[in-house]
């Protein structure tokens, strides 16, 4: 982070803009750079569900806008920021309105809160897994008031079966985390990262001791962010479209939006805190290799690190999307008792088990 | 069908006329119920209720037919303007017979929920009477 | 104790396969109670029988259950042709028999993929609809339409099949197992299809009985009772098939019966086909259509639809157009069964069921 706010001070420098200047600047910066980074991050992932969807179906997918339908989401996106807000019949309209925003600026706080590289941490608490937890809990309270203002029974059934699916998968990921939180000893998510490093670049990961911790929270992760096979809320043959049925145009993209951009957090998360984060896959680092006389060597393996940390949570969309694409919907009753009689616990197990891993490899508690 | 006699001899008013047709002047329910229950005939499906506008009356055939035995029989019943309900003996009869009230205007006595299954509440008329008129002025396409 | 919530599911509804309205009473999620209301698509196709004459009105019959078109004109075609005691020739109730099947196979195969995407699963309507998008070109290719055929005639068809035709309908029933194999791969196993669709939406015999519940429903209850076997007609009565039937009564049964329905489909049409590439005859009687007179008398023909028992049943007063048609279909009878079915069962099960009972709209209000 120091190399960065230096460099950002004497490229100011260079201008004649005052050292202070950068010094109130420089913190908000990341923020706008994950506004923008994040809206094409949900551009090119709507694209890509879109495009792999249609791959599993034999389709072509979007192929008209663009060059391989490349601006297809450019041009709904516009379509629906053109389109009227209507405000229902009987909706609560400050609620109504509020809901979005409360459903989709969190997600911009989880976003700040990853460690991309090992410098580039906006947000570096040492507590941030657990920030990360409690306001990864939050959208669901603008999807219950979406639920509750628009005045739609379907509307309302989706939201509450949201908000029951939040409470019930909250809490074996919350187990599973904290197992990882005792391997690593800390609460920090660049400590975590830097925790799974090891001689070989793929053993050190958590995935291995805590292989059922990762697939407790993957399930638990695709159940949050209400996706197939765990769509309830919005299942479309039931509830029309769930808690948004009411929405419409800026509204909705923005539902739209918080959906797609903590799909995306939720992997890097999980990538984070399972597969090594932004650690590389090989042995060393492919920038050493390449540029290694360069002078702005470290800049490039700091981009090599993001690049890493996207290519494993990109792996984990494409099977998330791998899995809407060949599921069914759970039934109402079959989600409670996975969560409940399956997965609560065996995520205490997976919590037994590392301890045990922790004291037999650590020889202390 | 032979035994369509033990039928005859229960029932005197019945008349039967083919090997798979009977008309019931009377006492249609117990007819039925004679049909459905006795193990020679043993029809426990109505497959449909069939209404035609004779114009001097409304001539009503169950069609019944037989899971166990594989027959068919069509029962005759000829109502003025008034049938009795089946829906004790076969529930499958309810849509029929709101179909038949909606569409031809013969009211079911018994059936409680009677009601206009096709048409809305508010249509006037019986459509498939033979002297159907549509004169509802609040139908733009009457003209 | 919560308070009852009143819903209404449709007439404008993503899943109620058309316009069903389902007025819904719920207790939390709890389905208490449930009226079907129809009528949406209500087009009187019983009254315009009465002012159209019986070419005129043949090319509406298709119009009673538009996914299965060659069913309701064969109901229709056979009603006139016994009624004017006329024979048709073999070759034309081979071909009958043979689009008839074909139709089966296609209309099930929407109704898996529609029926899967009531589930939550997205995509086996592409692969079902790749297949059935084969059998409707198939069927542009024979009859210039896709799905309102006006195939059939009266005493025969309108057009022969020729070898070319027959050949192309042959290699796609080579392929047709394969596909049919792959669907059950993804859904037949599949943990969370069996959870939603075990045990739920029992049908029982006597039910099917008591509502008058046919076709691969009421199979699905082990009563062996396929029309197609049980009053054999067009060439059924020549043709060898088991009757698919199995003891489950619920959702599940029902789809493995459809899916054993679509292999003993394709045997029969298989066996059609060897037929008609042996067969010269003629396909079609020496009537006049247009001046047609029908004597006076009455007639029900009963078909084993995709949907169940389908009649047509026509009364004629000896004049060029019909006294009295009347349409019995499977769909009708279905409908009604539904809240025997879903009441107590959670509102998440509702579509779950109903889809499962392979409800047409069309073919309910007629």
């Amino acid at each position: 982070m120091n190399y960065l706010y230096f460099w950002y001070v004497q490229l100011l420098a260079k201008y004649n803009i005052p050292k202070i200047f950068a010094d109130i600047t420089f913190p908000i910066l990341p923020f706008c750079i994950i506004a923008g980074v994040m809206i094409v991050v949900v551009l090119i992932l709507v694209l890509a569900e879109r495009k792999i969807l249609a791959l599993f179906t034999q389709r072509k997918g979007p192929n008209r806008v663009g060059y391989f339908g490349l601006l297809q989401t450019v041009a709904d996106a516009i379509k629906l920021l053109c389109k009227q807000n209507i405000n229902p019949q009987g909706a609560d309209k400050i609620l109504f309105n509020l809901a979005p925003i409360i459903a989709f600026s969190p997600v911009l706080i989880l976003w700040g809160l990853i460690p991309y590289s090992s410098e580039f941490e906006f947000m570096g608490f040492s507590i941030s897994i657990l920030l990360y937890l409690a306001i990864a809990a939050f959208p669901v309270i603008g999807i219950i008031l979406a639920g509750y203002a628009s005045n739609n029974k379907f509307s309302l059934i989706g939201a509450v079966r949201s908000g029951a699916q939040m409470i019930t998968y909250e809490i074996p990921m919350i187990f599973v985390v904290l197992s990882v939180v005792a391997l690593a000893n800390s609460m920090n998510l660049k400590d975590i990262v830097l925790a799974q490093m090891n001689t070989n670049p793929i053993m050190g990961w958590y995935i291995f001791p805590c292989i059922l911790g990762f697939l407790i929270m993957f399930i638990c992760v695709i159940a949050e962010l209400n996706r197939c096979p765990f769509d309830l809320p919005e299942a479309e043959s039931e509830l029309t479209a769930g808690y948004s049925t009411e929405y419409s145009g800026m509204r909705f993209a923005l539902f739209y939006l918080g959906e797609y951009a903590s799909l995306f957090v939720m992997s890097v998360f999980i990538a984070t805190i399972f597969m090594g984060g932004f650690l590389p896959v090989t042995q060393n680092y492919i920038s050493e290799m390449l540029f290694a006389n360069n002078q702005f060597l470290q800049v490039f393996i700091y981009i090599e690190q993001v690049m890493w940390l996207l290519l494993k949570s990109s792996f984990l969309i494409f099977i998330i999307m791998l899995i809407r694409a060949t599921l069914p919907r759970l039934s109402s009753k079959s989600l409670m008792n996975l969560s409940w009689y399956c997965l609560m616990p065996l995520s205490v197990i997976n919590f037994i088990i590392i301890i045990v891993f922790k004291y037999i490899t650590e020889g202390r508690m | 069908m032979n035994n369509l006699n033990i039928l005859q001899e229960k029932f005197n008013s019945v008349q039967i006329t083919d090997s798979n047709k009977i008309i019931v002047h009377d006492n249609l329910v117990s007819v039925l119920e004679f049909l459905k229950n006795t193990s020679e005939f043993d029809f426990d499906m109505l497959t449909t209720i069939i209404a035609t506008d004779k114009i001097e009356r409304i001539e009503l055939i169950y069609q019944l037919y037989s899971t166990g035995n594989n027959n068919t029989l069509n029962v005759y019943y000829y109502a003025p303007g008034a049938a009795p309900t089946v829906i004790g003996l076969y529930k499958s009869a309810y849509f029929d017979e709101c179909e038949i009230y909606d569409l031809l205007g013969v009211k079911f006595e018994g059936n409680k929920e009677l009601k206009r299954l096709l048409l809305p509440d508010s249509w006037i008329g019986h459509p498939l009477l033979k002297n159907y008129t549509n004169n509802d002025e609040r139908l733009a396409w009457n003209d | 104790m919560t308070d009852i919530m009143k819903i209404n599911v449709g007439p404008q509804h993503p899943s109620t396969h058309g316009v069903l309205r389902l007025i819904t009473e719920l207790d939390g999620e709890k389905i208490i109670s449930i009226k079907p209301e129809i009528g949406y698509l209500h087009r009187g196709l019983e009254k315009l029988a009465e002012s159209k004459t019986y070419l005129q009105y043949l090319p509406l019959v298709d119009r009673v259950d538009y996914l299965g078109g060659f069913f309701t004109s064969y109901a229709f075609c056979n009603a006139v042709e016994h009624l004017l005691n006329i024979q048709t020739t073999k070759r034309t109730e081979y071909i009958r028999t043979l689009c008839m099947e074909l139709n089966r196979i296609a209309s099930h195969l929407l109704w898996l993929g529609t029926y899967m995407l009531d589930l939550g699963a997205s995509s086996p309507i592409f692969y079902t609809f790749r297949e059935r998008e084969s059998i409707l070109a198939l069927f542009e290719e024979l009859t210039g339409q896709r799905m309102m055929y006006n195939y059939f005639t009266f005493g025969g068809v309108r057009f022969d099949v020729d070898n070319n035709w027959l050949d192309k309908v042959n290699d796609f029933l080579n392929i047709l197992p394969k596909a049919i194999g792959n669907y059950e791969k993804i859904i037949t196993n599949n943990a969370i299809f069996i959870d939603r669709t075990k045990n739920k939406g029992i049908l029982t015999k006597s039910f099917c009985s008591k509502y008058a519940i046919t076709g691969p429903n009421m199979r699905a209850s082990g009563l062996e009772i396929d029309f197609r076997q049980k009053m054999p007609y067009s060439a059924y009565n020549e043709l060898g098939f088991v009757v698919s039937v199995n003891n489950l009564s619920d959702s599940y049964g029902r789809y493995l019966v459809r899916i054993q329905e679509m292999r003993t489909s394709i045997d029969l049409i298989k066996q059609c086909i060897m037929f008609l590439k042996q067969n010269k005859d003629n396909v079609s009687c020496n009537i006049n259509p247009i001046k047609l007179k029908i004597p006076q008398g009455e007639y029900t023909s009963y078909v084993e639809s995709s949907r169940g028992l389908l009649c047509c049943y026509i009364q004629s007063d000896g004049s060029e157009k019909p006294y009295r048609v009347k349409w019995r279909t499977g769909s009708f009878y279905a409908v009604q069964v539904l809240p025997e079915l879903v009441i107590g069962q959670n509102y998440n099960d509702l579509i779950a069921i109903f889809g499962s009972l392979d409800v047409i709209l069309p073919e309910v209000d007629r």
